[in-house]
């Protein structure tokens, strides 16, 4: 693992982060979910709160993953959490959290990828229907799901450079046009034109992954 | 568990970096149902790990119970628990999509409002100095002229009263129906003709209403002063629908004469300049400016033969013993 980051330091400053060689829950691990199972049944939103900050960083790291733009990755896992509270999901959670949050995100980042590329039944599912389903999905959709990023990372790093360059600014950093422009020292008419090449080759490539997810979601309603 | 897979097997998996072979063997492993939650703690550490940015944390915490207590606040004052949110958010989404649905549904009667005009009427207009003849489909024929519009219903206009509406001048031959069906022409909602069979003309321009009968019998339906007025027409006589809406009838007027402009001929009988300077503008779009008011009152009587505004302005201006001069789009008549 070439990894840039000092791991020590994250590991000592996040207590769920253990290593699980032989894939066996840690004892901290049950401590930490057990101790924020009883914060839920006393103070939910101390609970919450604990959750979050917990969470919130990995799960928008991986949700960037999927949508490329911190904003919508940060917008989409507060909705988790807000649905999480809302309905009241960590009364009958019967996962870890992790999985649970992880789960739902992903979701919750599948569908949004899906009405941004994919541009096709919009309003077959709701965003609320969706979450309900967290549970109930096919085995495969874990793969799937790893497909899907893993794919938008490949189209995105086989773009041209300076189509990249722009394309990560616009979206990444959430930048505007002209500040590109500016930046890059390009007119805005060239910036618009590198975006809407680079969704084109998203669009084109994600084609395919969005069929056989519907059959997924079909089949999990139908379990219920 | 079958097949072992390492943490940093997995994690080059989700980097992307992994081989055919590795992903299938971790895909494999994925699947298997014991190893689902080792999954998402290993990817939790992963992300951990390498983050792909450090989001803010504190401000996204703060606007997550902002949002909690707005919601709360919302739930308490429309009397609804917390965990009836779920449906009322569904039902809401199910009312959004009616607005929708109703929203179209406006828009496109919209639509059809704005050109139910085009919807329901076919229009046959003709521009400046072109006659047209139009037949309708119950055998009338409609002569019109210049720069004027007729408009026939595309719907029943077969059916119990024929009805059309007319803007400028045209002469009507109305065909006789065997069910004595009425023909009725509108030119304005306080001014209409109508016929049982006959050959009429109508003028119906800014400068005013006028009607002559050539044969048969025509009653003129007009409002004057909110009062519903009638009169019946016989051949040879013209109504001129004064600006108070009163009718004037003369009788025994020579009616072809007002429909000379079907052989493209002009009668003139002691007829003001400032009338053939309007009748000009209306059927050539040729402006025209008098500059002495003299010239006005002059009358000329004649019959001339043209196709153009300008030739007859000419023929006029020698008659007359007067200047024309062009200025731009508009023609100037001056005494010499």
């Amino acid at each position: 693992m070439h990894d840039p980051l000092p791991n020590h330091e994250i590991k000592r400053t996040n207590p769920f982060v253990t290593p699980l060689h032989e894939g066996k829950v840690d004892a901290r691990e049950i401590d930490s979910a057990l101790f924020l199972k009883t914060t839920f049944e006393q103070n939910p939103e101390k609970g919450l709160e604990l959750l979050f900050r917990r969470f919130y960083n990995p799960l928008c790291s991986h949700a960037v993953r999927f949508v490329y733009s911190k904003q919508i990755a940060e917008d989409l896992v507060s909705e988790v959490f807000f649905q999480f509270y809302r309905t009241k999901a960590y009364e009958n959670i019967n996962s870890s959290y992790t999985s649970y949050l992880f789960r739902s995100v992903r979701n919750e980042c599948y569908t949004y990828m899906r009405r941004e590329f994919g541009k096709t039944d919009t309003l077959e599912i709701t965003g609320e229907e969706h979450f309900l389903y967290t549970y109930y999905q096919q085995p495969d959709a874990e793969i799937h799901y790893n497909h899907l990023f893993l794919k938008v990372n490949e189209v995105i790093a086989k773009l041209p450079v300076q189509c990249q360059k722009v394309f990560l600014l616009s979206r990444f950093e959430n930048k505007k046009y002209h500040e590109i422009a500016d930046e890059l020292h390009i007119s805005p008419k060239t910036v618009e034109v590198h975006i809407s090449k680079a969704l084109k080759q998203l669009r084109s490539a994600l084609k395919g992954e969005w069929m056989l997810s519907f059959g997924l979601t079909v089949l999990s309603a139908i379990e219920i | 568990m079958k097949t072992p897979v390492s943490k940093y097997a997995l994690f080059e998996y989700l980097s992307g970096r992994a081989n055919l072979l590795e992903k299938q063997l971790i895909e494999d492993w994925i699947t298997a149902n014991e190893n689902t939650e080792t999954f998402y703690e290993w990817l939790l550490e992963y992300e951990a790990r390498c983050p792909q940015f450090v989001p803010d944390e504190d401000a996204a915490v703060k606007s997550l119970f902002q949002r909690i207590d707005s919601d709360d606040y919302i739930q308490t004052n429309r009397h609804r628990t917390i965990t009836g949110g779920g449906h009322s958010s569904l039902f809401l989404k199910r009312i959004n999509r009616s607005w929708l649905v109703a929203a179209s549904v406006t828009l496109l009667l919209g639509c059809c409002w704005l050109l139910r005009e085009s919807l329901l009427y076919k229009s046959y207009q003709t521009s400046f100095g072109q006659i047209t003849n139009v037949y309708l489909e119950d055998g009338s024929k409609v002569a019109l002229n210049s720069n004027s519009k007729l408009k026939v219903p595309r719907f029943g206009f077969d059916q119990d009263v024929r009805e059309v509406m007319l803007e400028g001048e045209a002469e009507f031959s109305v065909s006789h129906t065997i069910d004595n069906k009425r023909f009725i022409v509108k030119t304005s909602d306080q001014f209409k003709v109508e016929v049982l069979g006959t050959t009429f003309s109508v003028f119906a321009r800014p400068r005013g209403t006028k009607v002559a009968l050539t044969c048969g019998s025509i009653r003129l339906d007009y409002s004057q002063n909110d009062q519903h007025k009638e009169m019946i027409m016989e051949p040879g006589d013209m109504a001129t629908l004064g600006r108070a809406g009163e009718v004037q009838l003369q009788k025994q007027q020579d009616t072809k004469t007002l429909v000379s402009w079907k052989e493209q001929r002009y009668v003139f009988n002691s007829t003001a300049v400032k009338d053939i300077v309007s009748m000009i503008e209306e059927n050539f779009g040729q402006k025209v400016r008098l500059e002495d008011p003299e010239i006005t009152s002059r009358t000329i009587t004649g019959n001339f033969k043209t196709k153009n505004a300008d030739e007859l302005l000419r023929t006029v201006s020698e008659v007359l013993n007067i200047r024309m001069e062009q200025d731009g789009p508009t023609i100037i008549l001056t005494n010499k």
